[in-house]
């Protein structure tokens, strides 16, 4: 059976050349590109060996911690071209315009409080603003550009803590040649202060917080408080980057770092870093409850249209329901089932969002999108053993 | 569908907002910035700092001496030696290199070429850039060294220098202290 193309209310893609955003966004990629290559050529220059060892050290990194960002978003993954827009300004844009940005405002600092001052606040009072503020701003374009993906909190938060991730690799590699000499040793000994022990507390979750402000300005569900809120996250994320840099709370221990100072390391890291991770864990936790609230609500009407039915529905609800549906039906008819099984859940979810985004129920899109989740089931239940005795689909 | 109008503004809010936390640092400084404060000076060499810098100490490596000044992220070595300037100031600056920078520099690595300069307080010199790692810090540095020889047959290197990524914007403030720098 031949299934019909999805509605197109989704921009799906970073390519929007008729968005003024997408201009401003590449643009600026490709200028501070331009830069960041010649800072890299430096920092191979330096040390072609301890460069290399690093990039390799923050793909190990970079990797696992992506994947959890983007799994964390339950119930309608990102676009792939829009995460790898928002990383590619997290590592090129927002780093190059983030040096001039703190060494700008450095001056300022260095201006009003003098050599020694500057030497001792320079990086709390410049860094925390001008880097939250330029990797914000990414998320605002890609909301600019594709302002559809951008629903809610939980969104906001993937886009901005992807931007994060960028930010965080190109400044680990800098920091593992510049600072700590790009020997051999050197990038372990970064690898492990800046990586290892301290990996949990920086930039993702710093930008993953202005993420989730600029997700709750902009997304489906909008309330008065909206705006605290939104200030708020945006000021927890100053406040923590603002104590990371400064010297309050400072326990490492002096440099060189011997024998059992090494252990005091992740303490001094969780001091300052812990307090800023449980509020990031609150605020997942209250997005993610807000986003299956916010799905109920949606789609509790539709239940028993063409589009979704009960059982459907009771599946829907839950992400580990729905994984186990599909491996359910891997198991009974066959790989292409199941992918064609998670199709049909991501469209049920489109559903939601087609119906948070037009005036009123008898919108011919709302009509479209259940007739496109009926096709796919009719689909699916054609092909062979995907229709057991008792089934989730087609129950209604 | 929001309306093109309303898109451009936003864009534009975007670009503003950008530019004013990239370079508005910049333009607050220069406001910021006061007259060059009182002459410090070395072996016959007078430098005005300017608001924000400061001496930072000094001391002797390979013959030469130094004065240092410093911005905090940013630093600018004055370094004198008397009687250095034999040889032109191409050599001078090859002793520079020899007697200073691969002294105190690990993975040393200088520009091939010397660039002619002239200061606005009338000393003639070359300038060259140079990467390397400070042997007892394990800090990637990379500085621009300009090096003049004075009537009195010595040789001034002024030696900006910063961590890694960060030379291009001590730039401004150290040529204009060693534009009015002035060497007996």
């Amino acid at each position: 059976m031949k299934v019909p193309s999805r509605l197109r209310l989704h921009h799906r893609t970073l390519w929007q050349p008729r968005e003024p955003a997408f201009w401003l966004f590449t643009t600026t990629l490709a200028v501070t590109a331009a830069l960041q290559l010649g800072e890299q050529g430096i920092l191979r220059q330096l040390s072609p060996g301890g460069w290399a060892l690093g990039w390799a050290l923050v793909a190990v990194y970079a990797l696992p911690v992506f994947g959890l960002v983007y799994v964390l978003d339950l119930y309608e993954r990102e676009p792939p071209s829009l995460l790898a827009g928002a990383f590619a300004w997290g590592a090129v844009a927002a780093t190059t315009l983030a040096g001039f940005g703190n060494d700008g405002w450095g001056r300022v600092v260095a201006r009003l409080g003098g050599p020694e001052f500057a030497a001792r606040w320079t990086a709390a009072l410049t860094a925390p603003f001008v880097e939250e503020i330029v990797k914000g701003l990414g998320v605002v374009l890609i909301v600019l550009i594709a302002r559809d993906e951008v629903d809610d909190v939980m969104d906001g938060f993937v886009y901005g803590a992807t931007i994060g991730l960028g930010f965080a690799v190109v400044e680990d590699v800098f920091s593992f040649v510049g600072v700590f000499g790009g020997s051999f040793g050197g990038v372990l000994e970064g690898f492990f202060l800046r990586v290892i022990a301290s990996g949990l507390y920086g930039h993702v979750l710093y930008s993953g917080l202005v993420g989730m402000a600029v997700g709750l300005l902009v997304g489906r569900r909008r309330s008065g408080r909206d705006r605290l809120t939104a200030a708020a996250l945006c000021a927890a994320a100053v406040a923590g980057h603002f104590l990371w840099n400064s010297p309050l709370l400072d326990l490492f221990p002096d440099e060189p770092i011997d024998g059992f100072e090494w252990t005091l390391v992740p303490v001094a890291t969780a001091v300052k870093g812990l307090p800023l991770l449980g509020v990031v864990v609150l605020g997942l936790g209250l997005a993610r409850r807000r986003e299956k609230r916010w799905l109920e609500e949606a789609l509790a009407p539709e239940v028993g249209a063409d589009g979704l039915s009960g059982e459907e529905f009771r599946v829907l609800r839950s992400p580990p329901r729905r994984r186990v549906a599909r491996r359910a039906m891997r198991r009974r008819a066959g790989p292409g089932a199941a992918r064609l099984l998670g199709r049909l859940q991501r469209e049920q979810v489109n559903l939601a969002m087609v119906r948070a985004k037009v005036p009123d129920a008898s919108d011919p899109a709302i009509d479209a999108q259940r007739a496109y989740c009926r096709s796919l089931r009719d689909a699916l239940l054609a092909m062979p053993g995907a229709a057991p005795a008792e089934t989730h689909l087609g129950g209604r | 569908m929001v309306a093109r109008p309303r898109r451009l503004t936003a864009v534009a809010l975007v670009l503003v907002a950008l530019l004013a936390t990239a370079l508005g640092g910049y333009a607050i400084a220069s406001v910021l910035e006061e007259p060059p404060g009182a002459a410090v000076g070395i072996d016959g060499l007078r430098l005005r700092p300017l608001s924000g810098w400061a001496a930072a100490g000094g001391g002797e490596i390979g013959g030469w001496t130094l004065l240092r000044l410093t911005r905090g992220t940013g630093n600018l070595d004055a370094a004198v030696r008397p009687g250095a300037s034999s040889g032109g100031v191409g050599a001078a600056a090859i002793r520079y290199v020899d007697e200073v920078l691969r002294r105190s520099l690990v993975r040393l690595s200088v520009s091939e070429e010397l660039e002619g300069v002239s200061t606005a307080s009338g000393l003639a010199g070359v300038r060259f850039t140079y990467t390397g790692v400070v042997a007892d810090t394990r800090q990637a540095i990379e500085g621009e060294v300009t090096v003049v020889v004075t009537l009195a047959g010595g040789a001034v290197a002024f030696d900006v220098w910063t961590q890694t990524g960060q030379l291009p914007f001590v730039l401004g403030d150290a040529h204009a202290m060693i534009d009015r720098a002035e060497a007996a």
